[in-house]
């Protein structure tokens, strides 16, 4: 990660709306400084998923700017764009998986997309496995495994690049408390090396036990009040 | 590493799973054996067409009746000075009686000289003469003098023309309609996937890696493809001229494929692979372009 990287996000004014339907995320003014971990809390429906894909440049956004890595992030050609992907790691709520695809294959993915070489796929990949607990599941297309444990390939697959930025959407809330702590545990360490984690929860115990900043969501917004206006004054 | 299958699954999108890529193997096995057969087919006839074309072309010259000895002598001293002919062999009294008998009966006391005077032209291996021309300089000598064209050139010499050509057009056809199959099928199979498309597009793959994965997976295919296309074609082949070889096939005098038709044989699939991994990157390129 280049040092003068401080910021590593800042929206201002974003809205988005999905295609035809009426807004869901307003005037969301955000900043995250490179190496800080946030959690993103609200009800369900407050727009958290719809926030973390606005930032993983899944969706476009309807209104406001995107600074990603320093770079304007709402006209980006596909080249770049792709960059900026490669450098993020997303835990999707859904998964998203590929079925025809080993456990294996699946975490190698973003390591592939980055032309890292076979070697270094596999024993990165591996090693991650065998730590996650799946050291037996390697082989298996995910529709075999439970729904915990697909959690944690999507988890792997999000991780295995070591990205500089971390977006997980509800990420342990298919775990049991033990692998969750495990996993949560994961992202600290992540977060110690330098990732920038965004972590979404309804999870109010994940909350007490880690003393992290709380960004609060409602409705589409970002709850003022809620640590970014010093951030941002700051910025 | 983790053994021989890491090579397939290295293929993030999922045409080889999907069925696609055995069928594509199939289509592209099927369309490189007819095309190879097919190129065969029309190697065996060129073959036997240049056999033909080395064949001594031999015409017979017919003088007006009544020329008389001097002026067949002249023409033959004529002949025995033209380029390209062998020998000039005038057709005996004798033997022409014979060869008109069955037509005309017995002459008898008739008068041979009411018959016209024959002169058999052989002419060097593999050299074509312009009768056109020849007849019009030996008119100048004997007025009324023809060539017998028909005998000029077998009637196998045409089919085995239209024989090399329908051969030709219909490897041309099998190989296009194997580069056509394999557009369509890497387009069915791609938009079958917008999915993992988009998926593989979050995680920033640029459209040169998926295009470059499914070109990957097209070549694979395409090789496996051809080279079991070109096998079958091959035992047939060799099949077909054993046993052809056993029994009088009619346009053809000889079956036999050299090492340099072999060669020539083994462009087919060569080409058919070329054309159908340009075809797919042309589908390919199509279909990302229209996803984005
Ligand atoms: N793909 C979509 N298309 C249209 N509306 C959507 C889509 N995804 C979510 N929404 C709507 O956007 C709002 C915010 O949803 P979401 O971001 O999933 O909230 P959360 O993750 O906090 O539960 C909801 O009203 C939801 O119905
Ligand atoms: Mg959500």
């Amino acid at each position: 990660m280049a040092p003068q990287e401080t910021v590593i996000l800042r929206m201002r004014s974003v809205s988005m709306r999905y295609a035809a339907g009426s807004e869901v995320l307003h005037d969301i003014d955000l900043l995250l400084k490179a190496g800080s971990f946030h959690f993103l809390v609200g009800p369900s429906g407050a727009g958290k998923t719809s926030l973390l894909r606005v930032i993983a440049l899944t969706v476009p956004v309807s209104r406001g700017t995107i600074t990603l890595f320093g770079r304007d992030a709402v006209a980006l050609g596909e080249a770049e764009r792709a960059r900026l992907r490669r450098r993020i790691g997303v835990v999707f709520q859904d998964f998203r998986l590929l079925g025809h695809l080993s456990v294996f294959d699946n975490v190698a993915l973003p390591l592939r997309i980055n032309r890292v070489p076979e070697a270094v796929v596999a024993r990165r990949v591996t090693e991650l496995l065998d730590w996650i607990g799946l050291r037996d599941r390697t082989r298996l297309p995910p529709p075999r495994l439970s729904v915990g444990e697909r959690q944690l390939v999507t988890i792997a697959r999000a991780v295995i690049t070591r990205p500089d930025l971390l977006l997980a959407d509800e990420p342990l809330s298919n775990l049991d408390n033990r692998r969750a702590e495990r996993l949560m545990h994961l992202f600290v360490e992540l977060h110690r090396r330098g990732t920038t984690v965004l972590l979404a929860t309804h999870d109010k115990g994940l909350l007490e036990h880690h003393r992290f900043p709380i960004l609060e969501m409602d409705s589409g917004r970002l709850r003022s009040g809620s640590l970014i206006g010093p951030l941002a004054a700051a910025g | 590493m983790t053994g021989p299958e890491m090579s397939e699954l290295e293929l993030d999108l999922p045409l080889a799973e999907q069925g696609t890529g055995r069928f594509l193997q199939w289509i592209l096995a099927a369309a490189t054996c007819l095309a190879v057969l097919a190129a065969a087919l029309a190697v065996l006839a060129d073959a036997e067409l240049r056999r033909a074309a080395m064949r001594p072309m031999v015409v017979t010259l017919a003088l007006p009746a009544g020329t008389a000895a001097a002026e067949v002598e002249a023409v033959v001293r004529f002949l025995g000075r033209t380029e390209g002919v062998a020998f000039a062999d005038p057709v005996s009294e004798e033997e022409l009686a014979q060869l008109v008998e069955p037509w005309l009966g017995d002459l008898g006391e008739e008068s041979p000289l009411a018959i016209p005077r024959l002169i058999d032209v052989t002419f060097d291996p593999g050299f074509r003469a312009d009768l056109r021309e020849l007849e019009a300089r030996l008119r100048e000598l004997v007025p009324g003098t023809t060539f017998d064209r028909t005998a000029v050139e077998p009637p196998e010499t045409g089919m085995l023309r239209n024989l090399r050509l329908f051969a030709l057009i219909a490897a041309v056809a099998f190989v296009s309609s194997g580069v056509v199959a394999t557009a369509a099928v890497v387009r069915a199979g791609l938009r079958a996937q917008t999915d993992t498309v988009d998926l593989l597009r979050l995680m920033g793959a640029v459209d040169r890696y998926l295009e470059g994965q499914l070109v990957d997976h097209v070549l694979r295919c395409g090789l496996r493809g051809a080279v079991a296309g070109f096998a079958t074609a091959g035992m047939l082949i060799l099949a077909g001229i054993e046993i052809g070889g056993r029994f009088d096939i009619r346009p053809f005098d000889a079956l036999v494929l050299r090492p340099v038709d072999w060669l020539l044989l083994t462009a087919v699939p060569i080409l058919l692979v070329l054309l159908a991994t340009l075809a797919a990157r042309l589908a390919i390129d199509r279909s990302l372009a229209r996803a984005a």
